[in-house]
């Protein structure tokens, strides 16, 4: 219900208002006071390209900071699974069973995208480490600090977005009739 | 691989007159999570298999089944044919 009494007051109420329906923001905050969580398909998809965009700059230019937009891509992702199947926006209520179970599996499908990923990037960097020995063409392999930072801001990133995607995946869809909940 | 686990849990609450806040709340789970479960979209743990028989005073098979319970009208429609034959 719009605000009434001081005029101000009731122009800003009304800014606030169409701003908020015309970004989906007052939708975002009746599902976060309802408790309700979100089912996340192509976010997440689109972090982990924007991650692996981060990735490709911090490989081209090694000097630049893209280790910095990958965190920030990772923070971003932290964020979008607060609202996720696995977030805890209801803060101190307790999970139950279902609820834990579906945390519990979306983290461990993300923990082995990034567990593949991590094992077949060190499988590569040692391979491009031998290339190089044996003076064959090599490729790029982490040589300097930023390198790594970004590395571990990728890997986090994948985490979190396939953790969220899993998630998101397996929770089955909305009640038709939420009368009573 | 788990098996589809059939349940009866609506018409027992409604038939108790329980909203799926009010049977959450005897045992300890969201209201979406008996959403879910009455929907079959999801398998009970044991414990909270046993929890909702508790709840209806009833033993977990009556709740609970491998197979589909047979519907309401079905079964009152084969309670009144063994009734016509045996009386």
């Amino acid at each position: 219900m719009p605000y009434q009494g001081d005029p101000i007051a009731e122009k800003l109420d009304k800014v606030a208002g169409i701003v908020g329906a015309a970004t989906g923001l007052t939708r975002l905050q009746r599902r976060f006071n309802s408790g309700r969580t979100v089912r996340f398909r192509f976010t997440p998809l689109v972090l982990l390209v924007l991650a692996s965009a981060g990735l490709w700059l911090q490989i081209a230019h090694p000097d630049s900071a893209a280790f910095l937009a990958i965190m920030t891509v990772w923070m971003i992702s932290g964020t979008v699974q607060a609202f996720s199947p696995i977030g805890n926006l209801r803060g101190a209520k307790q999970l139950d069973e279902r609820e834990t179970a579906l945390v519990r599996s979306g983290h461990s499908i993300g923990l082995l995208a990034a567990l593949g990923v991590a094992v077949l990037g060190c499988l590569a960097f040692g391979m491009a480490s031998i290339a190089e020995q044996v003076r064959l063409p090599s490729f790029w392999r982490p040589e300097v600090g930023t390198d790594w930072f970004a590395l571990a801001f990728f890997l986090l990133a994948i985490e979190a977005n396939v953790a969220t995607l899993a998630a998101s995946a397996k929770l089955p869809e909305d009640l038709e009739d939420e009368e009573d909940e | 691989m788990s098996a589809r686990i059939y349940n009866r849990i609506a018409v027992f609450r409604a038939e108790a007159r329980m909203s799926r806040k009010d049977l959450a709340e005897k045992v300890g789970v969201n209201p979406q999570t008996i959403g879910f479960l009455e929907r079959g979209d999801y398998n009970p743990s044991l414990e909270l298999a046993l929890r909702v028989a508790q709840v209806f005073k009833v033993p977990i098979e009556v709740l609970f089944s491998f197979k589909p319970f047979p519907s309401v009208a079905q079964t009152l429609l084969e309670q009144e044919n063994r009734n016509a034959l045996s009386g």
